[in-house]
This record gives structure tokens, sequence and C-alpha cells, in this order.
């Protein structure tokens, strides 16, 4: 995995820094708008560990966080919050199995045949969500209440305060780098950037690829329906778009943007996207004309992304 | 006399109507240089592709230590302990020669599903590495694959087949388009492997085949025309009537 180098780790450590501190002096409007943004940046980073690193462009995995958000929904009662440290296990084996099913079908292709069938699983997931009257049907329905993270009486947090709701995503996104971080240095993570590289190669050295592949897809699925669950218990809601091409399209944009194979890359990504999203849409209501011209420079411009980016600018 | 290695009976393999691999057999003894040679097309790659499991046998059997091998998958028989190298350069392109050969002896741990400990701390594959790098006398092992020369290409190929610790070694063309010296150093490296593995060389270089091996098989459109020793091979007048109406051997 390619470490960056120590002038950006330096900026890296900087900008988290300014994240732990921003509730001191940011507005607390901007809160949410960042926990959003933190949320998505684990979306993207799981992402990345299929595309940027395993090489598997997936352009379904919104299947996984669609399935992290409606477990949510199904298991917070009306009358009043689920627990968070029942639920989330629960919705996060949700999304692995999720993952193990679909990856045992999915993995069996490749290249542009992959990115079809990821996304056509994901489209089944959505017009499935469209169709069933119990997960709220087009409209998606509300969950009432945040997941209350009672333990033995004992309350950390509550994720009804915006700013708690914001150190949680804060926590969620630096502990999804650091999972990822050591995953990718194992001799999993060796195989896995490797299946990237020449996957035949593996195999013929006595590696059997597919069973890896299939552990990478389920850890990304597991941690898109982390991500899922809490943009659900965030917004109080879900809804088909859950598991939209759009939402797919626009985490795979933040990746790419962001530089793929790294894992600050889809963190950068994210804020970039979504921050420049925020500001377009607010200044002008023709504000996808200029997002599309962006992406379409970025791409060009920006073959590594931000994260590439950086490393030039300090060569 | 020993046991053979591998014994490969009537091994067949067609492609439509095409048979690229007609009825082939032959064997292989631990310690011996057993090469193929042919013309090109003759089928000499399919057969190692057969071999190591890339491609199904339409029919026939690959013994080996007793164990019947057509119709494994690449990993199953890479795992028995033999290991094959490519005609065409085929390496990790974007990482370094040294985490090439890591990458070869870490697929011989029993798993790699380890999740937390960093890969650098086993120390095992690493060594298994560095042995198989100095036994091709590749320098530069800190070097990113896709900047070596060709020639280090080929050395690095050899290392990564050896890197995982195997007692058959299927050799595809390991001379192909190196330099003299180069050529020269490999040549006595295969020698000093066969101390140790069975090796199976298909190499277009005669004078090297006729110098190393002990026993030679010729292909000609999939079918083995000779088999026997190099003096037996070389005095053959089907031999020299397959290649070029009767020309001195090259393949």
């Amino acid at each position: 995995m390619p470490v960056p180098s120590r002038s950006v780790r330096l900026l890296l450590l900087a900008g988290f820094a300014t994240l732990l501190l921003f509730p001191l002096f940011g507005e607390r409007f901007y809160l949410q708008l960042l926990a959003h943004i933190m949320l998505m940046a684990v979306f993207a980073m799981s992402l990345d560990l299929l595309v940027g690193f395993a090489g598997l462009v997936s352009l379904g995995h919104t299947a996984f966080f669609g399935v992290g958000g409606y477990a949510l929904m199904l298991l917070t009662s009306s009358a009043g919050p689920a627990n968070l440290w029942l639920t989330l296990p629960v919705a996060l084996a949700a999304a692995a199995v999720a993952a193990v099913i679909i990856g045992l079908l999915v993995l069996r292709s490749s290249g542009v045949y992959f990115i079809m069938v990821t996304l056509a699983f994901t489209q089944m997931l959505y017009y499935f969500a469209i169709g069933q009257k119990w997960l709220g049907g087009s409209d998606g329905a509300y969950i009432n209440f945040k997941p209350r993270a009672a333990l033995f009486g004992f309350v950390p947090f509550d994720l009804q305060k915006p700013l708690h709701f914001y150190w949680v995503a804060l926590a969620l996104m630096a502990g999804t780098y650091l999972l990822l971080f050591v995953i990718l240095r194992s001799l999993f993570g060796r195989v896995v950037c490797a299946i990237r590289s020449n996957e035949g190669r593996l195999a013929s050295l006595g590696i059997p690829t597919f069973r890896y592949k299939l552990v990478c897809f389920v850890i990304a699925g597991a941690l898109a329906g982390l991500a899922g669950y809490f943009a659900s218990a965030q917004y109080g809601v879900v809804n088909p778009d859950f598991f939209g091409w759009r939402l797919a399209g626009e985490v795979l944009m933040i990746v790419i943007l962001g530089g793929m194979g790294t894992l600050h890359g889809p963190i950068l990504g994210a804020f970039a996207l979504v921050l420049l999203e925020d500001s377009l849409s607010v200044a002008s209501k023709h504000w996808l004309l200029p997002m599309g011209l962006f992406i379409i420079a970025a791409v060009l411009l920006l073959p590594k992304g931000i994260a590439g980016l950086l490393e030039r600018a300090r060569a | 006399m020993p046991e053979p290695t591998l014994v490969v009976e009537r091994l067949s393999r067609w492609f439509g109507g095409l048979a690229a691999v007609a009825e082939v057999s032959l064997d292989l003894y631990p310690g011996e240089i057993h090469a193929v040679i042919g013309p090109n097309g003759a089928g000499k790659t399919t057969l190692v592709n057969l071999l190591s499991g890339e491609l199904r046998p339409s029919g026939g059997s690959i013994r080996y230590e007793g164990r019947e091998l057509a119709g494994l998958p690449p990993h199953r028989i890479a795992r028995l302990g033999i290991a094959r190298s490519y005609q065409r350069t085929n390496v990790f392109r974007d990482v370094t020669a040294f985490e090439n050969c890591r990458l070869a002896a870490q697929a011989r741990l029993a798993s790699s599903m380890r999740f937390f400990r960093p890969a650098h701390a086993y120390r095992a594959p690493a060594e298994a590495a560095e042995r198989a790098l100095e036994a091709v006398g590749l320098d530069g092992a800190s070097r990113i694959a896709d900047t070596l020369s060709h020639g280090e290409q080929r050395q690095l190929e050899i290392a990564m087949t050896l890197a995982t610790g195997p007692k058959v070694l299927f050799l595809d063309e390991p001379l192909a388009g190196m330099a003299a010296e180069e050529s020269a150093r490999m040549v006595s490296l295969i020698v000093r492997l066969a101390q140790h593995h069975a090796v199976l060389l298909i190499e277009h270089d005669m004078e090297a085949v006729f110098s190393i091996a002990h026993r030679l098989t010729v292909m000609v459109n999939g079918r083995v025309i000779a088999s026997g020793a190099p003096e037996a091979i070389r005095a053959s007048t089907e031999v020299q009537e397959a290649y070029l109406g009767g020309a001195e051997p090259h393949a």
C-alpha cells in the first residue's frame, strides 16, 4: 500500500486536529454537514477497498449502505429508540450477509461485466424497496428515534445531540481509516493488492483468489452498512434512493476524485465533492452544470485525484 | 531406479476440432532436466498450461506423487509443490522485485487470511524471497518490477517460482530474449536447480537444451514424435525432417 509522504501525513493530521477542534469555534449549523461528509468518507473508504486496492470497480456498493439503513428502520419500533449496541451488530451482519450472497454471484465476473452486475443487484434492491409496503415503498420510511447508546444504564453519548453525533461520525471515520490501514498491511491486504495487479499469477503461485475477493467484498459491504446505518440515523429516514445508482455513482466519484488506492483520498474526495455540491447548489439552481464541468476537469487534470495532487505538490 | 515424480499419460486438449495437445505421454524424475522442444505451434505452452491447471485437459491423466492432477485448479496444483514460470513475463508490475518474491513465498503459508499482524512481521516469506533473489543473482530487490530490464524481469520470473519452495519446476522458455551473458548465467542456474528439483524445460535455445537436458521430448502439431536422450534425438531423422525439412533443429 502506498504510504503518504511525511508532509502529506502532517497535513492529514492537521486536518484531523481541525475537525477535532471544529466544535469549539465552528458554527453549529455545520456540524450536521460535516457529520454527513464524514459518514460519506466511511462509505467511500469502504468502496475504495474494492476499487482502488482489489481492483473491483463496483457500481452497486449502495446495496450494503441501503441494507444498513433499512436494517435500522426495521429495528426501530414506533414506541421508542432502539438500542445502538444491539441494532448496530445486527445491521452490520445484515450488510455482511447481503455481501456474501451478492459477492458469491458477482465475483465470478470481472471488468465491465462486474460493473454491470453489481449495478444490477443494487437496482434490484432499489425496485424491491419501492415495491414493499413494509419497507415504506417509494416514499421510504421514517426513523422517529435515533438509536440510544445505553450500555447497562450508562450512556456514553447521545446521538440526538448534533455535537455528539459529530464526535461519533469523526470516530467512525478515524476508526475505519485505522482498521483498513491495519488490514491492508496484513498478509490479507498484500493478497488483496496483488489481486488488482495480477490475479492469474497469484493463483498460479497457490493463492485461491476467489475466497480472498469474497472476504474483501464482505468487509467492504459491512463498512458500507455501517455508513448506511448512521446516515439513516442522521436523516431520520430511509428511502429507495439509499440503493439508487445516483448515490452509487456519487460515492464512486468521491473515490476517483479523492484518489483511488489511498485511504486518505476518499476522505479528501468526500469533503471536496460534498462541500462543492453544497456551495454550488446554494449559489445557483443550475448548479449541476458547473458541478459536471468541475468533475470532468478534475478527472482530466488529476488522474490520481486530490491525493495524487498533494504528493505532486510536495515534489 | 527411483519412482518418477510426475507421470503424464495420453494427455489431450482440443480447441474445437484442433488438437493442440494430442495424447502426450511423458514422465519426469527427481533431479532430472526433461526438455520439451518443437516448432512454434507444437503445443508446448499448452502442455504447460494443462500441467499447471490453467487449462483443463480434454482427456488423459497427470499423476504426481500418486495423486491425480488433471482437473485441479492452478492454486491447488501450486500448493502441492509444483511451480511454473511464464514465457511472457508475468509478475506484479507495480511492486518491488522483493515484494514479488515475498508474495510468492507467502502463497505457501497455510493461509493468508490474517488480518492484523503486519505482513512484514512474518520472517519466513521474507527470508525465502531473499534466498530466491540471491539464487537467480538479481540485484535491485528494492526496484519496482516494471522498471527492471527484460533480462532482470526474466530472472525475477524464475525467482518467484523458486520462492514458493517447489519440488517440481515447469520453466517455459526461461532464456527467451536474454542476452548471451544473462543466458549463460540462467543455464548454470537451471543445472544447479536440477540437483534439488525435477525440471520440465521448454526452450527454444537448442544449444542450451542439448547441453543441459538429460532427456528430450519432441513435439510437432501437438503430438510427441520422439523422446529420449539428447544424442538419440540429435541422430533421429524423423526429428530432423520435422524441423524445416532436415535442417538443424531449432524451434
